[in-house]
């Protein structure tokens, strides 16, 4: 059907307008953060001599390295209170006598575009392992801002190394193949 | 101008909302099935002749030197486990019986049940009874001590003898 009034031509060039700047809006401007490591299946070691029970603490023998960007508009914002990378676990079978821990080691920022005295440190959760939670996300660490932005600013962070722990295997648990999805977010703090 | 405080009201949408990223965990407990006595080696009991004529046999002291040590892990829902004993052959006259102790030590979880004394013969007899997941801890002081003992069952059947190998056979089966 061709529409031949100006009338409705203006509105649906408002409704366009709307929807690329949504687009846009979701693409180009989030915070990022993404993982590099494989999935990690914990190695149980087999007991073979009766009455002993697991040591029921293991380390993921790989490292997981994470990284991201944190977009000008996003540090404009959050500057006093800065970015946390928070974590949580999805279930898919799992027992609540497994707990998850993680611990940071490392990281790098990485200031762009004009920026005059600026700093981005990434802090906490390097010193104990803290503990992953299903419901409600724990933070692992904060990136912090400080400085005067100009245009065109963003802050990329790297080499944030994410050691995972298992603790609480045993006999007692049933017996089963557990599984769960370990997610880490990037937010304002 | 509406267009203007929507389209930046878009982009700040776009820029505070979280991104995730995530990995996956899996780890596999097997179904445990372990048992073993402690300390090794064999025990001995020997009857004393009376010295007084028309006394009874003395009864050997009874050996509790032994302890089982089990580990065990069970599917959810799945049947408990329990452990039996029998002998390979019997004595004419005399009954050894076996008493599991309830569990003591370094253990944990869903540990079994004793049944008390049994006498033992070539028929399997359950000892404990009602074990999940449960592990007792290694060596002696672990698990449920066992008691050992020889009496005289039927008084017209025994005959003397010397160095009689009996073995006890333990078993744990669900």
């Amino acid at each position: 059907m061709k529409t031949n009034s100006r009338f409705l031509r203006k509105i649906f060039l408002k409704k366009y307008l709307y929807i690329i700047s949504l687009v846009i809006g979701s693409s180009f401007e989030a915070q990022t953060i993404s993982i590099a490591g494989s999935n990690w299946a914990v190695s149980v070691p087999t007991i073979t001599e009766a009455g002993t029970n697991y040591t029921g603490t293991y380390d993921n023998p790989n490292l997981l390295t994470l990284s991201g960007t944190l977009p000008g508009s996003f540090l404009n914002l959050l500057t006093s209170a800065g970015a946390k990378i928070s974590m949580h676990y999805v279930p898919t079978l799992w027992n609540s006598n497994l707990h998850l821990f993680a611990k940071r080691s490392g990281g790098t920022t990485t200031i762009n575009g004009l920026c005059i005295l600026c700093t981005a440190t990434i802090n906490g959760g390097n010193t104990n392992y803290i503990e992953i939670p299903q419901a409600t996300a724990a933070t692992l660490s904060t990136i912090t801002f400080t400085g005067v932005l100009g245009l065109g600013n963003s802050v990329n962070y790297a080499d944030i190394g994410v050691q995972l722990e298992i603790r609480g295997a045993s006999v007692t648990i049933p017996a089963a193949a557990y599984s769960t999805q370990v997610v880490f977010t990037i937010g304002p703090n | 101008m509406r267009s203007l405080l929507s389209t930046i009201a878009f982009i700040l949408s776009g820029s505070l909302y979280s991104q995730t990223a995530n990995i996956t965990v899996t780890m596999t407990l097997p179904v445990v099935t372990l048992m073993d006595i402690e300390p090794s080696g064999n025990i001995t009991l020997n009857f004393t002749p009376p010295t007084e004529a028309g006394n009874a046999l003395v009864n050997p002291t009874p050996n509790t030197s032994k302890w089982i040590n089990y580990t065990s892990a069970i599917v959810s829902g799945g049947l408990t486990r329990r452990i039996t004993a029998s002998v390979n052959k019997v004595i004419d006259g005399v009954n050894i019986r076996l008493q599991a102790a309830a569990a003591s030590g370094a253990g944990g979880g869903t540990l079994g049940t004793s049944s008390g004394q049994v006498t033992l013969t070539t028929t399997p007899v359950t000892i404990i009874s009602g074990i999940g997941g449960a592990y007792t801890g290694n060596g002696t002081n672990n698990g449920h001590g066992i008691t050992i003992s020889l009496v005289p069952g039927n008084y017209a059947n025994l005959q003397a003898q010397a160095n009689t190998v009996i073995n006890i056979i333990y078993t744990i089966t669900e």
